[in-house]
C-alpha cells in the first residue's frame, strides 16, 4: 500500500514528468489501434460475409488473384472471368446440385465506387440465405436493383426509388435485411444485368453439392483440374482460408509499422524512467534508510510506471478510436469505396491496453534493477 | 535502546571502534572530514556491514543479522536525521512524518494524530500541509526529525543536522533534538564538526583516522 501512496504522489506531483510519458504512450497505443483497426475491420468484415454464405465450392479462374474478391471488389480486382458456358458445364456434373454464376464488379455513383454483385435471384435461398428484402422481392428483371441498408442509408435511397450507376438507371425493388457484414454496402442485380456490363463472363461459380453418404464434400469431388484446365476449385474453408492470408498479411505490415511506434514509446518510458530514477537515488536511499524494503521501493518504481503507461493507454485507445476514424475516412476516400474499411474490436483495445502495460513493464525494469542493487549509503551521499 | 560497539572495523575508514551508550544517553561524535564519522553512523544505523567487529543494540548482535531483519530494525527502532534533510520532495510536512508509520502499517487515525502531535512538538502545526520544499532549511530539518521520531525509535542518529543551517536555526534543531531525547528517553547519537553543537550532547568522542581516539567530559 505504501508503494501505491508514495506512486501516487509521485505521478500526481511531479506533472510535467508524468504528462510527458503518458503523450508517448498515449501516441503509441493510438498509431497501434489506428492502423490495426483497418485489418481488424477487413477481418472482421470478411469473416461475416464469408460466413454468410452457403457456398461448398468456389471455381475461379486459375490466374485470379488467391483470394476472395468480394470483400476487396474494386480493389486489385481480377479480369480474369469464367465463362457461362463453363458455369453451366459445372451445374451439369454428376454431384452438383446448383451451379451460379457470380459477377462482381464496381460502377461509380456521386464519386464513390459502388460495388455491385450479378446474382440468380432463384439462387439467394440456396447461396445466401440471409440476404432477403422484406417483401421477398428480387432483382428480375435487367433494371432491378436491390440495395444493402447500409448503401441505401449513407446515400438515401428507398424502395422503388432510383439508383443511376455509370448513367444506367436503375429501379430499387428491394432493400434487404442487416447482415452485419460488407454485403449491407453492395447491390444485387440480375446475371443479365451484370453481363451487360461485365461481357467476359462472371468471376467465379459457386456451387452447391449433393451430399455423398457419409461424408462432407470436397474440392476434389468437383475434379476440374482435369476437366477445365484454366481454373480451379476451393471448398470454403480454402476462400476462407485464403481470404485470411490475405488478412494476415496485412496485419503483419500494419502491425510492423504499429510496432515502430511502440519501440519509440518504450525507448521514451525508459528513458524517462530511468532519468528520473537517477535523479532521485538519494530519495529512494532515504526510503530505504528509513526502513522501506527493497521490495517496497522497487514496487513503487513499477506501479509509478504503470501507472503512467495504462493512463497513456487508455488516453491512447480514444486517440486511436479517432484516429481509426480518420484512417478510415482517408482510405474511403483515396480508394473511392462505398464501405468503412476499420473496425475497433474488443480484442483490439485489450490488446492495446496490455501492451501499454506491457510498456510500463519494460520501462520500469532498468530502473528497478538499478534501485534494487542500490547501495544505500552511496544513494544518501549522492548530491 | 543501549548500543554497544565491539571492535568494529571497516576496511580503510576505522579501526578497531569501542563504544556504549546506555539507553536514553546523548552522545556526540566528532572529528574533521573524513575521519569516518558518517561511516560510523551508517554501521549504528544497519546501513552498512562492518568488515570485522560486533554492534549490539539492546543485546541483539544487528551485525549477523540479513537484509530484511535490518530493515525492520531501521524501521521500528530507529529514527535518522540526515544533514541535507532528504525529505520526499513530493510529499507535503504531514506525509513526509507519516511516511514511516505508513511503512510499518500503523492504523490511519493513529498515524494522523501521531503525526499531528510530532509536527506540534517540533513548532510546524501550522506548516503541515505546506510542499516541504516551500519550507526554510531549519523547518525542513524539523519535519525530518518529526518524521525521525514517527515509529517511537529507541534510537535516533542524527548526521551534521545543523550542517546546512544559520546560527537561530542551528539553536533551534539542537534545542528539539535535546528536548526529544530528554522527555521521551531516546538514545541519541550526533555527528558534527561543530563544538557548539556537541555541547548539546553528555558525552562527546573524538573520532580521528578511524580511531576514537579521546573522550571529552
Amino acid at each position: 500500500m505504501a508503494s501505491l501512496y508514495l506512486a501516487t504522489k509521485n505521478v500526481t506531483r511531479k506533472k510535467e514528468r508524468s504528462i510527458l510519458t503518458i503523450l508517448g504512450v498515449l501516441l503509441a497505443v493510438g498509431s497501434f489501434i489506428s492502423l490495426l483497426s483497418i485489418a481488424e475491420g477487413m477481418y472482421e468484415r470478411v469473416q461475416r460475409e464469408l460466413n454468410g454464405r452457403n457456398v461448398d465450392v468456389y471455381v475461379l479462374p486459375k490466374n485470379s488473384l488467391p483470394m476472395p474478391l468480394g470483400p476487396l471488389a474494386g480493389v486489385g480486382q481480377s479480369t480474369e472471368t469464367i465463362p457461362d458456358t463453363i458455369v453451366k458445364g459445372l451445374a451439369g456434373l454428376s454431384n452438383v446440385e446448383r451451379a451460379e454464376p457470380v459477377y462482381r464488379f464496381q460502377q461509380m455513383h456521386e464519386g464513390r465506387a459502388i460495388v455491385v454483385w450479378g446474382l440468380n435471384p432463384e439462387a439467394f435461398p440456396t447461396f445466401l440465405p440471409h440476404i432477403a428484402s422484406e417483401d421477398g422481392t428480387y432483382p428480375k428483371g435487367s433494371y432491378d436493383i436491390m440495395v444493402g441498408p447500409a448503401l441505401a442509408r449513407e446515400i438515401g435511397l428507398a424502395r422503388e426509388g432510383t439508383l443511376t450507376l455509370a448513367g444506367k438507371k436503375y429501379i430499387i425493388v428491394g432493400i434487404f435485411k442487416p447482415v452485419g457484414g460488407l454485403q449491407d454496402y453492395f447491390c444485387f442485380v440480375t446475371p443479365q444485368a451484370a453481363a451487360e456490363i461485365v461481357a467476359k463472363g462472371a468471376q467465379e461459380a459457386w456451387l452447391k453439392l449433393k451430399e455423398p453418404e457419409g461424408r462432407d464434400t470436397t474440392a476434389e469431388d468437383i475434379n476440374v483440374s482435369d476437366t477445365l484446365k484454366d481454373f480451379r476449385a476451393r471448398t470454403s474453408a480454402q476462400y476462407l482460408g485464403a481470404a485470411n492470408d490475405f488478412i494476415n498479411f496485412a496485419w503483419v505490415l500494419e502491425f510492423c509499422i504499429a510496432a515502430i511506434g511502440v519501440l519509440i514509446a518504450m525507448t521514451a518510458a525508459m528513458n524517462t524512467m530511468l532519468m528520473s530514477t537517477y535523479e532521485r537515488l538519494k530519495e529512494f536511499a532515504t526510503l530505504r534508510a528509513i526502513g522501506a524494503s527493497r521490495f517496497t521501493v522497487v514496487m513503487m518504481i513499477l506501479t509509478e510506471s504503470l501507472i503512467l503507461s495504462v493512463a497513456g493507454g487508455i488516453c491512447g485507445v480514444v486517440l486511436g478510436i479517432m484516429g481509426s476514424r480518420l484512417l478510415d475516412a482517408a482510405v474511403v476516400s483515396l480508394l473511392r469505396l462505398s464501405y468503412p474499411v476499420a473496425s475497433i474490436t474488443m480484442a483490439l483495445l485489450v490488446q492495446a491496453l496490455l501492451l501499454s502495460a506491457f510498456v510500463g513493464f519494460v520501462g520500469a525494469a532498468i530502473p528497478c534493477f538499478i534501485v534494487y542493487r542500490m547501495n544505500i549509503i552511496m544513494g544518501l551521499r549522492q548530491e | 535502546m543501549r548500543v554497544d560497539v565491539r571492535g568494529l572495523h571497516k576496511y580503510w575508514v576505522l579501526e578497531n571502534v569501542d563504544l556504549l551508550v546506555e539507553k536514553g544517553e546523548f552522545i556526540a561524535i566528532m572529528g574533521p572530514s573524513g575521519s569516518g564519522k558518517s561511516t560510523l553512523l551508517f554501521l549504528l544505523g544497519c546501513l552498512d556491514y562492518p568488515t570485522f567487529g560486533h554492534l549490539y543494540l539492546d543485546d541483539v548482535d544487528v551485525t549477523q543479522e540479513n537484509e530484511n531483519v535490518r530493515e525492520k530494525i531501521r524501521l521500528q527502532h530507529i529514527g535518522f536525521i540526515f544533514q541535507n534533510y532528504n525529505l520526499i520532495p513530493t510529499l507535503n510536512a504531514i506525509e513526509n512524518v507519516t511516511l514511516p508509520m505508513q511503512l510499518s502499517r500503523v492504523k490511519a487515525s493513529e498515524r494522523e494524530a501521531r503525526s499531528q502531535s510530532l509536527l506540534r512538538l517540533v513548532g510546524l502545526e501550522g506548516k503541515a500541509d505546506e510542499m516541504v520544499n516551500n519550507l526554510s532549511g531549519g523547518q525542513q530539518q524539523r519535519v525530518a526529525i518529526a518524521r525521525a521520531l514517527a515509529n517511537l525509535p529507541g534510537l535516533v542518529l542524527a548526521d551534521e543536522p545543523t550542517g546546512n543551517l544559520d546560527a537561530r536555526a542551528s539553536k533551534e534543531v539542537m534545542d528539539v533534538i535535546r528536548t526529544v531525547n530528554e522527555n521521551q528517553d531516546i538514545t541519541t547519537v550526533l555527528v558534527t564538526h561543530d563544538p557548539k553543537v556537541a555541547s548539546y550532547a553528555r558525552r562527546v568522542y573524538y573520532l580521528d583516522d578511524g580511531r576514537l581516539r579521546a573522550t571529552v567530559i
